[in-house]
């Protein structure tokens, strides 16, 4: 496969702002989780649906994905697998929101190429120190 | 002017009038829309501010419809969130009298209504509402119990453990909502469970092992490993099923034991247990309930040995005189 991925300092917007693309069919939740990311120094891409994710996450590239597993079009499973197809997003790091007691949901998502799981009731402060880790680890 | 264009045109008068005011209701609709959609965005951001802002800041005065929108996403929020993003709506909650409003409501002549709080009150989040919710596990309304006993599996009220345990066995809430109230529950009730398969009542005794396979780790398998040899036939088809599940290897010789249990339906669920944990010790034990008239427990049987060890039951199915349920798992293996 060729590697057609930009390294991380590139993909930052704003002129250092990491991106980070939040998936979430609930508008409360994505909204949420857009005000705690980018209170915490991220630009946040917003994507209602798992089409719209998948089209942002090829056009922007961003450093990281945080993507709800139930999501009308494409679920999140099928989507961390087309984003790891796909050379340019192969490599991007991804945390799943898998619903509550949801044991096979979170092997799933591992089986599907996510890097981090994150089960409802989530804490916002815990996803962000997520994304800080893994994104602090590149 | 003739009778007809007359009416005529009064026909297209009233055509006009019609199509107008049928826009005129879709234009009024559309813009209500408009405006909901615009207040439930403001309302959003004000209840995002609130819940994820650095300081907690003080909720924003609201009236009517506003007010409505704003409690209803913090309960959305309370529902989804955990840690101090929650904590932050609870206080608010506590705080504002809405807490108390929803337990005034469980005292309401109307079963919906009282129903409907005791469901709010799992969302709001709040522990201070177990005692009332405990209380509503004796409501004379099914719907009060089951909303009463989902919501104290969200609040993970561990002290109510029992209490939903003995409403699933006794029927007062469907089975699986009390089994799905003890799974948000977690973890934090083993503890409590554990000591419920000592209780007096073989049922409660049954519904506690079964939990325990269902959310119990490896460690769980000393306590329950008794209950093979529990008088209740119940008790012990439970425990065996729920080693299976946890994978048990420390069962084995146990489950094995329990192959010669006098109850078909105990030897039925240890046969199932051992395929499901693998080893190779189980085979011999397996191989002759497997060929037996005993028709469940060797069906369960051969389908363990399937599990276990494929390739020999293909051959073993080979053999005209393996039995049905040999040669039913060889063919299926064999697809």
């Amino acid at each position: 496969m060729t590697e057609t991925r930009q390294p991380i300092s590139s993909q930052k917007a704003d002129g250092a702002r990491p991106v980070v693309l939040a998936a979430d069919d609930d508008k409360d939740i994505l909204e949420l989780i857009t005000f705690r990311l980018e209170r915490s120094g991220y630009t946040v891409l917003q994507a209602h649906d798992g089409e719209e994710a998948l089209r942002l996450a090829q056009a922007a590239n961003p450093s990281l994905a945080v993507l709800d597993v139930m999501m009308p079009k494409i679920d999140g499973f099928e989507l961390t697998r087309r984003l790891r197809a796909d050379a340019a997003t192969s490599r991007m790091p991804i945390i799943l929101l898998t619903a509550r007691g949801q044991d096979a949901d979170v092997q799933q998502g591992f089986d599907a190429g996510a890097d981090d799981y994150l089960r409802k009731p989530f804490s916002p402060q815990e996803l962000r120190a997520r994304v800080q880790a893994i994104l602090g680890r590149r | 002017m003739t009778p007809v264009v007359v009416a005529a045109t009064l026909l297209a008068i009233a055509n006009l009038v019609l199509i107008v005011l049928v826009a005129t209701r879709r234009w009024r609709l559309a813009r209500t829309h408009r405006r909901r959609d615009e207040l439930v965005a403001q309302m959003r951001r004000r209840a995002v501010e609130f819940t994820e802002g650095d300081v907690p800041a003080a909720p924003p005065s609201l009236n009517g419809v506003e007010a409505e929108m704003f409690t209803a996403l913090l309960v959305d929020f309370s529902r989804q969130l955990r840690g101090p993003s929650r904590e932050r709506i609870v206080d608010y909650f506590d705080s504002s009298g809405l807490f108390d409003a929803q337990v005034r409501r469980l005292a309401s002549r109307w079963s919906s209504r009282r129903a409907m709080a005791a469901f709010m009150l799992g969302d709001i989040g709040s522990p201070r509402a177990v005692p009332a919710l405990v209380r509503c596990l004796g409501d004379r309304s099914r719907d009060v119990r089951a909303a009463a006993c989902r919501s104290l599996g969200r609040l993970g009220a561990v002290d109510a453990i029992e209490a939903i345990v003995i409403c699933g066995v006794d029927g007062r809430v469907p089975r699986d909502t009390a089994n799905l109230a003890l799974l948000d529950v977690g973890p934090a009730a083993i503890d409590r469970i554990v000591e419920l398969t000592k209780h007096e009542e073989s049922s409660i005794r049954a519904s506690a092992v079964e939990m325990i396979g269902l959310i119990g780790a490896a460690s769980e398998v000393d306590p329950i490993l008794e209950r093979l040899s529990d008088p209740a036939a119940a008790v012990r088809v439970a425990t065996a099923s729920a080693l299976g599940r946890l994978g048990a290897r420390e069962g084995r010789d146990a489950l094995i034991a329990a192959l010669g249990d006098r109850v078909p339906d105990v030897r039925t669920a240890a046969a199932t247990a051992l395929g499901q944990i693998g080893g190779r010790d189980a085979v011999n034990v397996l191989m002759p309930i497997a060929r037996s008239d005993s028709f469940e427990p060797a069906r369960a049987a051969a389908e363990a040995l399937a599990r276990i060890d494929p390739a020999l039951v293909m051959r073993l199915g080979a053999d005209p005189d393996s039995g049905p349920h040999l040669r039913e798992a060889a063919d299926r293996e064999a697809l």
